[in-house]
């Protein structure tokens, strides 16, 4: 080892940038090279994994509310045990029947759920209330014990109870029962006289030679298939079963249904996950009539957000709906623009005056700092390709007024249509990025440094969407939901979520 | 330095945007390098274009715990270059050149009148067996028995090469000076 290698060691292990930049290898170098490198393993981003949710709750809470109704509908259990008379104290509930007397007593627990129950037992039964009608949705369970009575009744004894309530029930959802009380029996009246408690959508009435079943309105719907509409009429059969014989009447029209009137909610809320399928695009390709294009290949994109939107029922298929809509879109990408050159634009370049190169805004470039390298002349007509990685995010909260058209279909789906205008506040991000400038893959300019922009703005937007509701029960719905900008569509999106209904 | 190895990461996992602040990063280095060991600029972008490809496709067998990522990747596209340079058939230049003694510097302070690039296009200038030679053991601090296993040759040809570059460069070293007008 001599001086001689000292000092070009020393010399050649000097690793700044030179000024006349000899020591700057061509980008052209790393563009070809770079294509060879190991490519990014797109992770196959879990935008599924929200959908699945959502189904997997709708699945859970629908199998929940399925279950739950299917047990509580045969939930219907009888005990017979004897009870001695003297423990009747009213007797207006002895029943007399071919097989001896009996007393019926029930626990009829129920609950309706447009208006948070209707609990009515025999013991709330000497409330009055003729005539009223309230609306039995859902019985979640019924007792019945039936007692032989131990000792004997006297045909003249005197009714203790002159009035009782009977709940009707029914499991039906859209049936709308009354429930009536009956007229007080008279006095005097006997024990052979039929009295029950009817857990039924109908009422057995005491009267001077007959008994019939009170029908409180115009749709009737004979014994004979009572059975097929409510559990709460087959026990009520069985009553009428055990009555004697000459007061059965096998073809008495024992309930009332009414038809159900067309009904429509009042409000409603949605709760849903926003999916853009533009962060599902690894590459975008993009090109106007004068041959310019911007191609973008992306390393990575996120686009998701939330949906909160409240509508109001205008009637049973129109519906207004607004709401907050939040979303954010994230994208890192090789970007590519290339560009034809017009006298102007060289004249500009040339001058490093106000000329912005790019006709996409995410490339603006200032010509000013646009330094073409030693010995290069640009031409009309050269087709110019600017090339960098973009990181681009978009953050937007949109607030919309929608009317949506609804049409119901079997089993309770819902589909709607809706055309809509809003206001979007946006928040638009763009890294700095370096940029290189090509023409027919020779550099042409030094690299060009393009600083971080930020930009806000407000803008009206237009928009069509559809989807669809899946009932999870009578409040609760699945709902998907596809939202088309018009302004935008790059940024439409699937929605996917629950939707919560308040009746009228 | 914790930055250069999660860009490093990063680079393994395919992000292009830290592959390329990696290339930033090292590319003078890299470049220098290149153009000790190509005859000219093209040539140096050549080896530059295979070594990046080298580098960047072996980084998962880069351990920062046995040596520094500029001495692991300089070694990667060193190898690169002779890969490339082997290409070009100098294994027949190496083996036809002449055994020259070495000589003593004659005048030390001329070098200090030149610049890398200067220096870089003398070493260019050199044909290919005493260009490698010279880069390898002069500034990468090959030892000749490395020298004699990379390039296929013996330890005798490698000190041979060494010599003449070493004299090679000190006449151009010298003519250039006189040329210039600096001596």
């Amino acid at each position: 080892m001599n001086k001689m290698d000292d000092f070009f060691r020393k010399a050649l292990t000097d690793h700044n940038v030179d000024s006349d930049g000899w020591n700057i290898p061509d980008e052209q170098v790393w563009l070809k090279a770079k294509d060879s490198f190991p490519q990014e393993k797109r992770k196959r981003r879990a935008f599924w994994l929200p959908l699945f949710g959502v189904l997997l709750l709708t699945t859970v809470a629908a199998w929940g509310v399925y279950s739950h109704r299917t047990s509580d509908s045969h939930r219907i259990a009888v005990e017979e045990s004897s009870l001695p008379l003297s423990q009747i104290e009213n007797t207006a509930e002895i029943v007399s029947t071919d097989q001896g007397t009996a007393l019926f007593t029930e626990e009829i627990r129920s609950e309706e759920l447009s208006n948070g129950g209707l609990a009515k037992s025999p013991s709330q039964s000497d409330q009055k209330s003729d005539n009223s009608k309230v609306p039995a949705r859902l019985t979640e369970e019924i007792k019945i014990t039936k007692s032989t009575i131990a000792g004997s009744i006297t045909k003249d004894a005197p009714l203790a109870k002159t009035s009782q309530t009977v709940t009707t029930i029914n499991t039906a959802p859209t049936t709308e029962i009354a429930e009536t009380s009956s007229p007080s029996l008279a006095s005097g009246a006997s024990t052979n006289d039929l009295q029950v408690t009817a857990p039924s959508q109908a009422q057995l009435q005491n009267s001077a030679d007959s008994t019939f079943l009170a029908v409180d309105n115009s749709s009737l719907i004979p014994a004979s298939s009572k059975r097929d509409y409510s559990p709460a009429l087959s026990m009520l059969d069985n009553r009428i079963n055990l009555l004697p014989a000459h007061l059965r009447q096998e073809d008495l029209h024992i309930a009332t249904i009414e038809i159900p009137r067309p009904q429509y909610p009042l409000w409603e809320i949605g709760l849903k996950y926003l999916l853009l399928p533009i962060s599902l695009i690894d590459e975008l390709n993009l090109e106007d009539d004068d041959g310019d294009f911007v191609n973008l290949l992306v390393n990575r994109s996120r686009g998701s957000g939330l949906n909160l939107s409240v509508h109001r029922w205008l009637g049973a298929r129109w519906s207004l709906q607004s709401g907050l809509m939040a979303s954010r879109f994230t994208l890192s990408s090789n970007a590519c623009l290339q560009t034809g050159l017009s006298t102007d634009d060289l004249g500009m370049i040339e001058s490093g005056t106000k000329f912005a190169l790019s006709r996409s805004s995410a490339l603006q470039v200032n010509p000013d700092q646009v330094q073409l390298l030693p010995g290069v002349e640009l031409a009309e007509g050269d087709q110019l390709k600017i090339q960098g990685i973009l990181d681009l995010s978009v953050r937007s909260i949109n607030i919309p007024i929608i009317l949506n058209r609804h049409w119901a279909r079997a089993r309770g789906h819902e589909y709607h249509a809706g055309l809509g205008i809003g206001l979007g506040i946006y928040k638009l991000a763009q890294e700095e990025m370096e940029l290189t400038f090509f023409r027919e893959s020779q550099l042409v300019a030094e690299p060009y440094l393009q600083a971080e922009e930020i930009e806000n703005k407000v803008d009206l937007f237009v928009f069509l969407q559809g989807g669809m509701r899946y009932p999870i029960s009578k409040k609760l719905f699945a709902a998907v939901n596809l939202r088309l900008l018009l302004t935008d569509p790059l940024l439409s999106g699937l929605d996917v979520g629950v939707h919560y209904r308040w009746h009228r | 330095m914790k930055n250069q190895e999660h860009i490093i990461k990063a680079s393994i996992q395919g992000d292009q945007r830290a592959q390329r602040e990696l290339y930033e990063a090292y590319r003078v280095r890299w470049f220098m390098v290149s153009m000790r060991y190509g005859k000219n600029r093209m040539q140096a972008e050549d080896i530059l274009q295979e070594g990046l490809v080298n580098i960047y496709r072996n980084l998962k067998s880069y351990d920062a715990t046995r040596a520094a990522f500029s001495t692991w990747s300089t070694r990667v596209l060193i190898n690169a270059a002779l890969a490339y340079l082997k290409k070009s058939s100098w294994n027949d230049a190496l083996t036809n050149l002449d055994d020259l003694h070495d000589q003593q510097d004659s005048d030390e302070t001329i070098y200090d009148k030149l610049s890398a690039k200067e220096l870089t296009k003398l070493i260019q200038d050199l044909p290919v067996g005493y260009r490698l030679t010279f880069n390898m053991y002069v500034v990468e601090g090959y030892k000749h028995k490395e020298i004699a296993e990379a390039l296929g040759i013996s330890v005798g040809t490698s000190k041979s090469q060494l010599a003449r570059a070493r004299r090679e460069l000190r006449n151009k070293l010298e003519s250039q000076l006189t040329a210039s007008g600096h001596e």
